[in-house]
């Protein structure tokens, strides 16, 4: 282990963490489960024990270190800032190359990237059509966008058009390759980081526009490992934001709702993207913005929405908590700008008589398209 | 281990949500920092001998009295838990048994400002009560290091005090009365709802710091005060440590009552400084004093100039903070545990700390004479270390790092002894506000003496058949992990 190495601070990391347990405060698993092996702290310790094999890989080790979100919200209260979930993300990579199993729900999202390259179906051929092939402008769908909610894609599209931004969409699509890396399938991502960069090379993409704030912080943030090309990368609610400083985006419809805005963890935490879809919101007329006091911004509350599919149980709770908050505020609404936190609250949302909107969905009924 | 516990009975009571008994899950309720540590660094310790069997969720004091009575009859081992913050091990399962997580009972039962007094379950984030009763113009005062997550049950438990005990004084100075589960599931009662009592044996105190080793605490009757509306921090820096010491001693010698007076030595100030904004950082300085004021508005301004000016006239240089900025320089301050283990540790050789001297108290007027002996002495081995601490209580925190080799250990048992007798030479204690869990437990002996045989039979007294938090406290055994010089 070389000292600089990417190993070695992380081991630093590990050997810095004095378990004080104020990760406990706001980790969102530990909320609903009140179960310390579903804490931050608990995830340090298996981390320390299996890396040392003190421990045997088992089942229900697992689930502890599998059922962690990647929120980071364990890192934004540590005191001196532990690298939490990189941590867990390395201990992932590590019980992989020894073949630990992971998830078997993990597991099918896992073969189905590595058989199609990506995640659903691929961005609809009516959005396709509708970009330039010349452009040099990605609108970078995404998985989630491109299939369950393909509605986003139809108003990135109808906006970016509206304001004269030129894009292309690929209809060959590959995943970001986000959730490989978090889940520590390390040099799986990598293939499929590299497909996308040689990709963007042969299109001659100079700008990425994204819908899911995964996708954004993947390609701005991780694909330096493999590329040097330096690409723009943003999330869509950071060209709106642009687009609004400079008049572009003029709101003519009042949208009278009463909303809170769920801060998506890998466009808040991640990229520390908290004011822009403020923003926005304030700006619309008649929309009323609330904040649910110790779950924004930084303490946002993770929806669950990356593990929902092994933990369904535990998301659900998770997203559950969300409503349940927002509707003690008196919110009739839940604005996010994720597809992902999007899709993962709206199932518990309907319960709670409450709605879910991307920022986008606001957004277009405001500027009446 | 114990006698094997009859699961299906304590289900019954608290149903499956409430009961964790997964062994994988069971590790992360064993460790603590120092724990971990030795059982990754020195084999004849194994995390085997130090798993719980069972955590237990219990929503109700029915419940916990239910749970006791199994644990009694079936000789159980039992630790209450709050958020698994205390620094001296008090947690740890030795023997096995039934962890009681309080979590779950975390209600804040009455709020009463007119009588300034509270009652709540133990499981009550110190940070949510303070919360409530801040809306209400009152507070808690104590605020310990692990203030952002600990319970009120764990600040009873250990007594816990922090950065304002100078002028607010520590947990035990709060607690009216108590709701108590003995060992054999008898509920009791102790103190009341009243300002102030008088009446038969002072079991109030008795319950508060004995960390879960005579009864279980199910309620507890809070007072609670009015809260100042305002409060002034400043910060002087001095060319030599000393110097501080002196001008704190002529601080306190005035009159003036600041809510927090801490020393500061340059290892700490450089420790801070990493994690401080640039705004915010301290001046390089051999000795600083961090001061707090409060009061109304013009009273926290008075005292804090005042301060300011007795600092000044002995050779400080002086700054206010604007009390925006100040909430997050007194949370760096209160992390400086976790900092110290952020600047010393490194993969190659992860260190040990010098927990079992981590918060040393001396009379106030010996701070001076303690620090300087103790580091002559800490030098003497190769050893250095940061001080700090809360001068106006006498209260010193002091960390040194040793390695986890023969050499290392053995040098660190006895500079560390070295140190607690000079402590108690100048009539000291091993403790201000950790407590002694299992960490300490095998130096208790040498504060307390023989008065230990009269906790010892208190403990017998309360709890004959020893299952309440076993081996802590060195009220029943001490176990072989405690002595530094048995990890050889």
């Amino acid at each position: 282990m070389a000292v600089g190495s990417r190993e070695y601070k992380l081991m630093r990391e590990l050997v810095s963490c004095g378990l004080c347990g104020f990760c406990l405060a706001h980790c969102p698993t530990f909320e609903v489960l009140k179960n310390e092996a579903f804490s931050p702290r608990g995830r340090m310790i298996y981390t320390d024990l299996l890396l040392k094999e003190i421990i045997p890989v088992e089942k229900e080790i697992l689930d502890a270190v599998f059922s962690c979100t990647n929120c980071q919200t364990c890192q934004y209260t540590c005191p001196t800032s532990v690298k939490v979930s990189e941590l867990i993300i390395y201990l992932r990579e590590q019980l992989s190359k020894k073949g630990a199993p992971i998830p078997q729900k993990f597991k099918e999202i896992v073969m189905e990237l590595s058989e199609k390259g990506r995640l659903f179906s691929y961005p609809p051929d009516n959005i396709v059509k509708k970009g330039n092939p010349k452009s040099e402008r990605l609108l970078f769908a995404g998985c989630v966008a491109s299939s369950q909610l393909s509605n986003l894609l139809e108003i990135t599209t109808k906006i970016m058009s509206t304001v004269g931004l030129d894009f292309k969409v690929f209809a060959d699509e590959n995943c970001c390759g986000g959730f490989l890396k978090i889940l520590g399938l390390r040099e799986e991502f990598k293939k499929l980081a590299q497909k996308n960069v040689e990709k963007f090379e042969e299109e001659g993409i100079e700008e990425v526009i994204t819908i899911c704030p995964l996708c954004a912080e993947t390609l701005k943030q991780d694909y330096a490992e493999v590329t040097s090309k330096s690409i723009n990368i943003k999330h869509v609610v950071q060209v709106l934001c642009e687009l609004l400083d400079n008049g572009k985006l003029k709101f003519a419809n009042s949208i009278p709702i009463k909303c809170v805005y769920h801060d998506p963890c890998h466009l808040g935490r991640h990229m520390e993207i908290y004011d822009e879809p403020r923003k926005i919101l304030e700006a619309i007329p008649g929309l009323k913005l609330m904040e649910i006091e110790d779950m924004s911004k930084e303490l946002s509350f993770c929806c669950g929405g990356p593990i929902r599919e092994p933990f369904r149980d535990l998301a659900w709770k998770m997203s559950e908590k969300i409503c349940e908050e927002a509707k003690k505020i008196g919110a009739n609404t839940i604005v996010t700008t994720c597809p992902t936190c999007n899709r993962n609250i709206s199932f518990n949302a309907l319960q709670h008589e409450i709605k879910v909107q991307d920022i986008l969905e606001i957004v277009a009924k405001a500027l009446n398209i | 281990m114990s006698k094997l516990i009859p699961v299906e009975s304590i289900l019954k009571i608290v149903g499956e949500e409430n009961v964790i008994s997964s062994k994988a899950h069971l590790i992360s309720y064993a460790l603590d920092f120092r724990l971990r540590r030795i059982i990754t660094m020195i084999k004849k310790f194994k995390l085997e001998d130090f798993l719980p069997e069972l955590v237990v969720m219990p929503e109700n004091t029915e419940q916990v009295s239910e749970i006791m009575k199994i644990a009694y009859e079936n000789e159980i081992p039992v630790i209450p838990r709050g958020a698994g913050t205390s620094l001296s091990g008090q947690l740890i399962p030795v023997k096995g048994g039934i962890i009681l997580d309080f979590r779950k009972m975390n209600r804040i039962l009455e709020l009463n400002l007119r009588a300034r007094y509270t009652v709540l379950e133990p499981g009550v984030y110190y940070k949510k009560l303070n919360k409530i009763l801040t809306e209400n113009g009152f507070w808690f005062p104590p605020d310990p290091g692990s203030a952002e997550l600990c319970t009120i049950g764990g600040m009873v438990a250990n007594n816990a005090s922090g950065l304002r005990a100078c002028k607010y004084g520590t947990t035990k100075d709060y607690v009216l009365g108590l709701e108590v589960v003995l060992p054999d599931g008898k509920i009791i009662k102790t103190g009341s709802k009243a300002q102030k009592t008088s009446s038969g044996l002072n079991l109030t105190d008795l319950f508060v710091g004995s960390e879960g080793c005579l009864g279980i605490i199910t309620k507890i009757i809070l007072r609670i005060v009015p809260k100042p509306p305002h409060e002034i921090t400043g910060v002087a820096s001095f060319k030599q440590f000393e110097t501080a010491l002196e001008a704190a001693y002529k601080v306190l010698e005035s009159g003036l009552t600041p809510a927090s007076m801490e020393f500061l030595d340059m290892l700490t100030v450089s420790a801070m400084n990493v994690y401080l904004p640039k705004e915010l950082k301290l001046p390089f300085a051999k000795g600083t004093l961090l001061i707090r004021t409060d009061g109304t508005l013009q009273q926290a301004e008075e005292e804090m100039k005042q301060i300011l000016k007795i600092c000044e006239e002995a050779g400080g240089q002086t700054k206010i903070f604007p009390s925006k900025d100040a909430e997050e320089l007194w949370n760096v301050r209160a992390a400086l545990f976790q900092l110290a283990e952020r600047a010393l540790q490194t993969p190659e050789s992860p260190k040990m700390s010098s927990d079992r001297i981590m918060d040393i108290a001396v009379p106030l007027d010996k701070i001076p004479e303690f620090l300087s002996k103790t580091r002559q002495i800490a030098k003497s081995y190769g050893f250095t270390f940061g001080s700090s601490g809360h001068i106006g209580d006498g209260n010193v925190h002091m960390r040194f790092m040793f390695n986890m080799d023969e050499n290392g250990i053995k040098k660190a048992d006895e500079c560390e002894k070295k140190i607690i007798n000079l402590a108690l030479e100048l009539g000291g204690t091993i403790t201000a506000e950790h407590g002694i869990g299992l960490w300490k437990s095998s130096i208790l002996e040498m504060e307390h003496g023989n008065a230990i045989e009269v906790m010892r039979k208190i403990k017998k007294a309360l709890d004959p058949k020893g299952i309440l938090n076993p081996g802590k406290m060195a009220l029943d055994f001490i176990p072989d992990v405690a002595f530094l010089e048995r990890w050889l």
